[in-house]
């Protein structure tokens, strides 16, 4: 077998897709195995994905019942499944090849995060590869969204969840913005509160974000005003 | 409003884009920018420290799903509890197709382990209104799970090897550091009135606690005399994080709520805290004692394994579980029907709860992580 290591993100998902998707060269270079690829995709990317779910998704991940190993394995097994939705790009094995794979780990974790966050279990995880595009920095660096950031953090727990759980089924358009049932019904179970009680908090805490907002806001133009 | 003020104002749509937005930062990164970013934040998990890629696991789960499949026409309201949540949680049609309030019978039913092999029916019997098939008797050829999770790496408590020591908040097990995901209660002891204050204790007080910001959650006004409610928890749960950040518990008097004295701490998770407790000492405002109670810091997390309509059959279940620290626990529930009942191991710290949780897997049990935040009264 050669050095398996230096095998591209896309050669060991397609050998996944069993020998028939690879070129008699890939074979005999890599002496590619179906587990072999499966362990070094894993040990490729789980340390980046276990990661993120234990920091910056950790919130997150606690309004599921999924802990941070157990959706790293079910990506992996969803990706794995459906290796045959991974696009190889024409970069070969290189940095940008490997977070071209993580973020498309990224969406499949994401979308069982939510749907765990739901109660769902069974929808399709696995998102197309063409999906991935470079979308630009994230908008959440505007001033604007770091006042929401800054209003956010005055509120409680509680509150804050609510919206966070909320901002999961953000879509992107939509005037009014609707927590779906049973979402807010399992949210009203991990709190032990009535899903009426889970609008109301989510509506008082959206007027208290606004109002706060709108506060830093005005302060903001007075003192561009004054100086 | 001034046109100044229209200008500051969000209509209801920028504001919800700018909270997904601020949120975004929470989540995990989809876009290569985002991974560009969270790779250059923060630093990969070491691979040595990576859980190994769960071959086991997945053959547990495909052994369970056949086993689940082999059940007889007459056995279709055994279900594994992952199916059993599934069909409460998201197939309303399916409900409506069964339509009757004998089905809803059936469902209460539809507790049960997939970790029994299949045998023949047995006759159902009349509970709830439904009927309620109990599920089979465990064989003595059965494998017993075993759940046996010794106390090791432990600083306190009476199962812990290196360091046993009694602790006053009757933890058997207390690991030397919490892990940042473990979450908390906190349960409150008697109350006792300073003794200057006796003659004037009757005022049914009760007392709220907040942590960190937190919101305020109030424990039960006491029913007479000097004592809140003996051994009361906070329904919220908290992390070790929150609890650095500050607890803050007041005493309030019944009848009109009215403040009579605060206590504030930074509250570090030591495990001479988690095994001790805290002396609270209440003080008013000028710093004299009003009264003092004992505060314990509890975990808060349980592997839920099966729920019941009632707790026989749980009971039941629990014998087919080698547990020598009796963590498996059966609890009454705020839910209804074929969720009333609970069977659970727990309260369990984050070391101990993973290696209960892997034990079970590999088991070929399905469990699910909860706080049992509606979990009421005293397990069984």
């Amino acid at each position: 077998m050669g050095d398996a290591n230096q095998m591209s993100d896309c050669t060991a998902f397609r050998s996944l897709d069993g020998a028939a998707g690879l070129t008699n060269d890939e074979v005999s270079v890599h002496g590619i195995h179906r587990r072999e690829a499966q362990q070094l995709l894993y040990e490729r990317h789980a340390p980046y994905l276990l990661s993120v779910l234990r920091g910056r998704a950790a919130r997150l991940l606690r309004l599921s019942p999924m802990g941070a190993e157990d959706l790293l394995h079910e990506t992996f097994f969803r990706a794995f499944a459906r290796s045959d939705s991974y696009k190889c790009a024409e970069d070969g094995p290189s940095p940008e090849e490997q977070r071209r794979t993580r973020a498309w780990l990224g969406r499949i974790a994401q979308r069982l995060l939510l749907d765990a966050v739901r109660g769902h279990h069974d929808s399709p995880a696995t998102p197309e590869m063409q999906d991935l595009v470079d979308e630009g920095p994230p908008s959440s660096g505007t001033s604007q969204a770091r006042l929401v950031r800054d209003a956010l953090a005055e509120l409680s727990e509680r509150e804050q969840d609510i919206l966070r759980v909320t901002a999961l089924y953000y879509r992107v358009g939509e005037s009014h913005q609707r927590l779906p049932n049973d979402v807010a019904t399992r949210l009203s179970q991990s709190w032990g509160i009535s899903s009426e009680n889970v609008r109301a908090i989510r509506k008082r805490a959206l007027a208290k974000v606004k109002k706060r907002v709108e506060e830093s806001l005005l302060k903001q133009k007075a003192e561009a005003l004054s100086s | 409003m001034s046109e100044d003020d229209k200008k500051a104002s969000l209509s209801e749509e920028q504001l919800e884009s700018l909270l997904a937005s601020a949120f975004r930062e929470e989540m995990i990164p989809t876009s290569l920018e985002e991974v560009r970013r969270a790779e250059a934040e923060a630093g990969e998990v070491k691979v040595g420290e990576i859980p190994a890629f769960p071959e086991e696991r997945h053959r547990a789960k495909a052994r369970t799903t056949s086993q689940a499949e082999i059940h007889s026409p007459g056995e279709e309201n055994l279900r594994s509890l992952a199916d059993a949540r599934r069909q409460r949680q998201g197939s309303k049609p399916a409900w409506l197709q069964w339509g009757v309030a004998a089905s809803l019978g059936a469902a209460a039913a539809a507790l049960v382990m997939t970790v029994w092999a299949p045998q023949a029916p047995t006759p159902p019997i009349r509970a709830g209104g439904g009927e309620l098939p109990l599920p089979p008797e465990p064989r003595e050829a059965e494998a017993i799970v075993d759940v046996s999770a010794p106390c090791e790496e432990c600083c306190a408590g009476v199962s812990c090897t290196s360091k046993p020591l009694e602790c006053a908040s009757g933890r058997s097990c207390v690991s030397c550091e919490p892990s940042p995901e473990d979450r908390f209660r906190l349960r409150l002891g008697d109350l006792s009135w300073h003794e200057q204050l006796l003659g004037s204790s009757d005022v049914g007080a009760y007392v709220c606690v907040q942590v960190g910001r937190s919101d305020e959650e109030c424990i039960g006004k006491a029913q007479e005399g000097q004592s809140v409610q003996t051994w009361s928890k906070t329904q919220g749960t908290y992390s070790a994080t929150q609890l650095l950040n500050g607890v803050r518990l007041r005493l309030r008097r019944g009848k009109d709520d009215a403040l009579l004295a605060e206590w504030t701490r930074k509250v570090s998770l030591t495990p001479d805290t988690r095994c001790r407790g805290l002396a609270v000492q209440f003080t008013e405002a000028k710093g004299s004692p009003v009264a003092r109670l004992s505060a314990f810091v509890d975990d808060a997390q349980f592997i839920e394994v099966a729920r019941a309509a009632s707790s026989r059959e749980l009971l039941r279940l629990r014998e087919k579980f080698k547990d020598p620290g009796s963590l498996g626990q059966i609890f009454e529930t705020s839910a209804e029907g074929s969720e009333h009942f609970a069977f659970s191991f727990g309260p369990l710290s984050g070391a101990q709860l993973e290696r209960v949780r892997w034990l079970l897997l590999d088991a070929g049990q399905e469990v699910q992580v909860t706080t049992g935040q509606d979990y009421q009264g005293a397990p069984r």
